[in-house]
């Protein structure tokens, strides 16, 4: 079914009267963007890499290092893989036996790889490519099946590595000891890759990743998990007080549960994820918290995630960006309070004709370990 | 090794002032310092990114966990680190360096600041230039407009580097006691009947428990002919394991290849493939000989294909600090540095690669770690 990311990009380049495509990864991953070498080949590289797709329907994937070419010939769904010591002379030889030596070419991604790759690969070119640096993250914007399940698969595996961070928290346990467990706990249950923040405070600023700090009675941990599963981030966001917590942690955790909830009515297909911004943020302006619906206080109300597409982007009140039914990414309205500190409140939706649906089982609660 | 690079690294990364203090780096920053002044520019710029930083932590000690920062060193006044994330991280960026203004890169006005705050006009020295995205350096090229050419000098991370230094070295076998516990956790786990990829998650759990701030791993699920990256796979038990593990410790890395039950001709082999590699291990020694030698004692088998034809390399801020020890290397071996070393073979449906990091001193050569051989 992944397969189906190739045949939109050939009728993409049929579109556009272009002749191919290049793909790049160098081996980084971001769980805020799209890895169009995944996207187009189903392998997350752990090298420089490419993947070439010709308007005839041909395609190459080219990775680093050679000894990785079992692994990647496994997994890719492209007609053919190839595996090299040098990315470019490859490619070179590559983009002859495509036919594409000379070819109009779109790029994608080029422009986030280095300026020694960059200046490498635009040498073999004949001519400057078009530059579609969002074409992967465009085309995969919806999850088909396959991926949906991954998804709902990696959103268990967070909710599990939630239940153990309640089950471990404890005061005397370092922040990196709690963060170690669950991060190999939720890598047991499947997570290839997890962008783990988790820390403690009295009164937080914002979550970070875990320290050295001590926890103690009093804290509160933040807990922003996001494993992921076959290609597909998700993101939980929580909230747990180490004991006993003030009367207000509670007042103040609904009215972020509050926002929480506006948002997801207000995300409909075709409203704009500024609208969606908006909703949630009146939740704060209302409650006196209007200066706050800013940085250092908040970065955004939720966002994209990759690696196979980052759409619909950024939850920002600049943003007019519309949703689509299917569009799956995490709304989490996570605030810094002057009463509480920071507060965590977030779960991956997918959109719906009547708004977001929370894939959690258990969406956010304030929740507490008893000391 | 290259492994699958994570999307974060989420290891515990505050600078450590007693092991890494101040005195430290402004040891180090002699280097740009009088670069600065014998070359005459007006600034230097420090660039590193999630996967390759080590010229920006040798000079700031920060580590980005993911995307890309850069440390700004006016020829007066105080230097400023960019880190590209929010302004609601700064405060957790500000833990992991000794540079006192951190700010977010996202606000470039920070460096147009920066560059502002240039007295005078000429050169900026730059290292690690060609790291950055295309579209990174085109921000840095509009802002510095006609005030100033850049001088790529990344040649000056190279002469700093030409030794480890004694703090450097004191923490690379701190990371190689992790590495030690995490081979002991992958032993264990397999002899307690695990298959391999949850030995070698009993590894990187140990390691992570002692600190570690990352830990990067690699399995073979047949037996020692092939290595893959974690894959949640659950049912690979070949009668013989193969692990990769490097754990990184306070910025700096140790490795091991973790095959306690190799066959024991071919565990003799390596091992003694091994031992020629760290009795070569003089000052000026051939990195070709070292090679030569080393090939020999496999007696007639080729290098392990996933060393990818090297019998090792220095090691350190980086996994690969360059000076491959290959057939056809040009240089020698050089003193004050440390150097990861292996050698490994395939005999039949088995294989191991037995794994040293040894620091080389003109007096002789110190094993830092060894992998364990055969129990």
């Amino acid at each position: 079914m992944k397969k189906d990311r190739i045949t939109t990009a050939i009728e993409w380049l049929k579109d556009e009267k272009l002749d191919g495509l290049i793909a790049f990864n160098d081996g980084q991953n971001s769980f805020l963007d799209s890895n169009a070498v995944y996207v187009f080949s189903g392998v997350r590289p752990i090298g420089r890499s490419a993947v070439i797709i010709g308007r005839d329907g041909s395609s190459t994937l080219i990775v680093e290092p050679v000894w990785d070419e079992e692994r990647a010939r496994g997994i890719s769904f492209t007609t053919r893989t190839r595996a090299t010591e040098n990315l470019v002379q490859a490619l070179s030889e590559e983009l002859t036996h495509h036919g594409l030596a000379g070819a109009s070419l779109a790029v994608v991604a080029l422009a986030k790889q280095s300026r020694a790759l960059d200046r490498s690969v635009r040498s073999l070119l004949a001519s400057e490519p078009r530059a579609a640096d969002t074409l992967a993250s465009h085309l995969a914007r919806i999850r088909n099946a396959e991926e949906l399940a991954a998804v709902k698969k990696a959103v268990w595996i967070a909710e599990r590595g939630y239940e153990r961070l309640v089950a471990s928290a404890r005061p005397g346990i370092r922040e990196f000891e709690l963060a170690a467990d669950i991060y190999v706990f939720m890598k047991e249950l499947g997570a290839e890759d997890n962008f783990l923040l988790m820390s403690a405070s009295q009164h937080n600023l914002a979550v970070r990743a875990a320290g050295r700090r001590i926890l103690q009675e009093g804290d509160i941990i933040l807990g922003e998990i996001t494993p992921c599963f076959q290609g597909q981030f998700v993101q939980i966001c929580r909230t747990t007080v180490l004991g006993d917590a003030k009367p207000v942690f509670a007042d103040k955790y609904a009215l972020v549960q509050r926002a929480m909830r506006r948002g997801m009515d207000a995300a409909v297909p075709g409203a704009t994820m500024g609208e969606v911004t908006q909703a949630m943020n009146d939740v704060f302006r209302e409650g006196g918290y209007a200066d706050y619906c800013r940085p250092p206080y908040m970065r955004v109300r939720g966002h994209g995630l990759g690696v196979t597409s980052d759409r619909p982007g950024d939850v920002v009140e600049d943003s007019d960006v519309k949703l689509e039914e299917g569009m799956v990414f995490v709304m989490h309205p996570n605030q810094y309070i002057p009463e509480t500190g920071y507060l965590m409140c977030g779960e991956t939706v997918i959109i719906s004709h009547n708004g977001a649906i929370s894939l959690s089982e258990a969406d956010a609660e304030l929740d507490f370990v008893s000391v | 090794m290259l492994t699958v690079h994570p999307s974060i690294v989420l290891g515990s990364y505050l600078w450590d002032e007693e092991r890494l203090p101040r005195d430290e780096f402004d040891i180090r920053m002699d280097t740009i310092r009088s670069a600065i002044k014998e070359r005459g520019w007006a600034g230097a710029l420090v660039y590193g990114d999630a996967r390759e930083h080590a010229a920006l932590a040798y000079f700031s000690n920060f580590i980005p966990r993911m995307r890309w920062a850069m440390a700004l060193f006016p020829a007066q006044g105080a230097p400023v680190l960019l880190a590209s994330m929010s302004s609601r991280d700064m405060p957790a960026m500000r833990t992991m360096t000794w540079l006192p203004d951190v700010k977010s890169g996202w606000e470039w006005r920070w460096f147009d600041e920066w560059v502002a705050s240039l007295p005078t006009d000429g050169k900026l020295g730059a290292i690690g230039l060609e790291l950055m995205t295309p579209l990174l350096f085109g921000s840095v090229s509009r802002s510095i407009e006609d005030r100033f050419e850049i001088e790529a000098a990344d040649e000056l991370l190279t002469e700093a580097r030409s030794r480890h230094r004694p703090r450097e070295i004191a923490v690379i076998g701190e990371a190689a006691q992790t590495t030690k516990l995490a081979e002991a956790a992958i032993i264990e786990a397999w002899r307690g009947g695990a298959d391999v990829e949850r030995a070698a998650l009993a590894g990187e759990r140990r390691a992570r428990s002692a600190a570690a701030q990352d830990v990067r791993t690699l399995v073979s699920r047949d037996g020692g002919l092939t290595m893959q990256p974690y894959a949640a796979r659950f049912e690979d038990r070949p009668a013989n394991l193969l692990v990769y593990v490097a754990v990184k410790h306070l910025g700096y890395w140790c490795e091991t290849f973790v095959a306690p039950e190799a066959l024991p001709a071919l565990r003799v082999a390596c091992d003694a493939s091994l031992d020629k590699l760290i009795e070569g291990m003089r000052p000026g020694e051939r990195l070709s000989t070292l090679a030569s030698h080393a090939q020999a004692a496999l007696e007639g088998r080729p290098l392990h294909p996933v060393l990818s034809g090297r019998f090792g390399r220095r090691v350190g801020l980086s996994l690969d600090e360059g000076c491959e020890i290959t057939s056809d290397a040009d240089g020698v071996i050089e003193p004050g540095l440390v150097y990861a070393l292996h050698s490994g073979a395939i005999d039949g449906a088995s294989g191991c690669i037995s794994s040293a990091v040894v620091l080389v001193r003109e007096g002789g050569t110190e094993v830092i770690f060894r992998s364990s051989g055969r129990q």
